[in-house]
């Protein structure tokens, strides 16, 4: 059973483990959050569905955020905090486009997210579901190659022991698949129009 | 732009912040003047960005799975077992035994009543989350060469019928299909969705079934992902749960990221 309450000396380290991608920090920001983003969302006439939905989408927003250097910790800010208003931002976003859909007023007094920043997220999110649906198109042992290399982040001399090749034959192949990858892509872009 | 090798491997680096001060400055002075080199390393700076942010995805989901494992865990209420204590008097004893048995049927059916109560929310949700009618509008596409153009476009005006919602005409029509060995699992297919569409998941699932026999793929994946949404809205947890465990453990199957979803849901 994972530890559902790791202790993290303070902010730092925490930030310094979701830095590395460390399965406890991700585990203490469930324990911490969860529950209490949950009672907001409901509170502000969502569901429990929708806390979880906004809560993934706002804590993976976030993080991609402090691993590209958009997010720069510092100190006397608590990290828990700051992930709250990212999920909180995500939901009253998405409460905002379903009331416009649905032509209903905002009743409540929501603090309009960053239009720019909406728009990136969606074209990040964009370009994200195309690689996803271009990798679905590659064969079995490209997609594995690609899968390994940039999605597990695992060493090529792990992928060239698992495929019982040399390490330079993976390189190549990582090279082969990767830019039949981009080929996909760009076919599926022009026709989604990015 | 169709990169070389070297080329490739000198973006990787460039992007991976592996070169040398001089030679990052002669890459990006080359970039500056060469368009389509630029294009290429945005391309490829996409690629790894999109896939850092697959991986964090993936991360997310495992950590929302072990924090759900952990809620259940500690809802599960506890069995308590005290010693009785012992009494002289036998009817006195018999009387508390049946107080006793009482209280705890009522509070066993009270705790079955909610728990099934939340997982039929909770199966209900998943559903109306997950499920969207096929609109891919491919279904001509995968048609198998064996299959007559005249039976083809009989099935793509019936799956016209089926993107408007016109579900009635489309099961009428179907049922009326002379059956044949070529349209048999696309007839079948139809059908089921048509029923799923309809709300009435019991008479879709023996259609999504029969369809699974088809040899096309694509129809294959298709029935597979409907009818583990129709085992869902039936209510056939256990069934829906094997079928969703099954897509989502198979990368190749286009629904198995939106399996791995549903089943997070229930």
């Amino acid at each position: 059973m994972p530890n559902v309450f790791p202790r993290f000396q303070d902010d730092r380290d925490l930030y310094e483990a979701l830095l590395r991608r460390d399965d406890r920090a991700f585990d203490y920001l469930y324990a911490e959050l969860a529950h209490t983003f949950r009672h907001w969302v409901i509170q502000h006439n969502g569901t429990g569905m929708d806390a979880e939905d906004a809560f993934q989408k706002g804590l993976l927003k976030f993080l991609i955020n402090l691993e590209n250097g958009k997010y720069q910790h510092q100190a006397g800010t608590r990290i828990t905090t700051v992930v709250f208003d990212y999920c909180k931002k995500t939901w009253l976003t998405e409460a905002g486009s379903y009331r416009f859909r649905n032509r209903a007023s905002l009743s409540d007094a929501s603090d309009p997210a960053d239009t720019a920043d909406v728009v990136e997220e969606m074209q990040r999110a964009a370009v994200v579901e195309i690689m996803k649906q271009a990798l679905l198109q590659l064969k079995d042992d490209c997609r594995r190659v690609i899968d390994w290399f940039y999605i597990d982040e695992m060493p090529l001399r792990e992928i060239a022991e698992k495929l019982n090749m040399r390490e330079t034959s993976v390189k190549s192949k990582r090279y082969d698949c990767t830019e039949k990858l981009k080929g996909i892509y760009r076919q599926l872009a022009t026709k989604r129009g990015l | 732009m169709k990169l070389t090798e070297a080329q490739y491997e000198l973006i990787e680096a460039y992007l991976n912040g592996e070169l040398s001060p001089s030679d990052q400055a002669s890459f990006e002075q080359d970039m500056a003047l060469d368009t389509a080199l630029a294009d290429a390393v945005a391309l490829q700076r996409e690629v790894v960005s999109s896939f850092r942010a697959i991986g964090l995805e993936r991360k997310l989901q495992q950590a929302h799975a072990r924090w759900q494992a952990t809620q259940e865990q500690e809802s599960e209420p506890e069995a308590v077992v005290r010693p009785m204590p012992q009494s002289t008097r036998r009817s006195v004893n018999r009387m508390y035994w049946l107080a006793a048995a009482s209280v705890m049927l009522a509070i066993s059916l009270s705790i079955w009543l909610y728990r099934s109560q939340q997982t039929d929310r909770n199966t209900s949700l998943a559903f109306s989350e997950a499920y969207q009618p096929d609109q891919s509008g491919d279904l001509s596409k995968n048609f198998s060469a064996d299959i007559q153009p005249h039976q083809q476009a009989r099935f793509q005006s019936i799956y016209r019928q089926y993107q408007s919602g016109n579900y009635d005409a489309v099961i009428r029509e179907l049922k009326t299909l002379p059956a044949d060995q070529q349209t048999i699992h696309y007839r079948n297919y139809m059908l089921g969705l048509s029923y799923l569409a309809k709300k009435e998941p019991a008479k879709a699932v023996p259609y999504l079934t029969a369809a699974l026999k088809t040899p096309t793929q694509t129809l294959h994946q298709k029935s597979e992902w409907f009818l583990a949404l129709a085992y869902l809205k039936n209510g056939e947890q256990a069934r829906a749960r094997d079928a969703l465990q099954r897509i989502a453990g198979l990368d190749s199957h286009p629904y198995h990221g939106l399996a791995a979803k549903v089943l997070l849901k229930f």
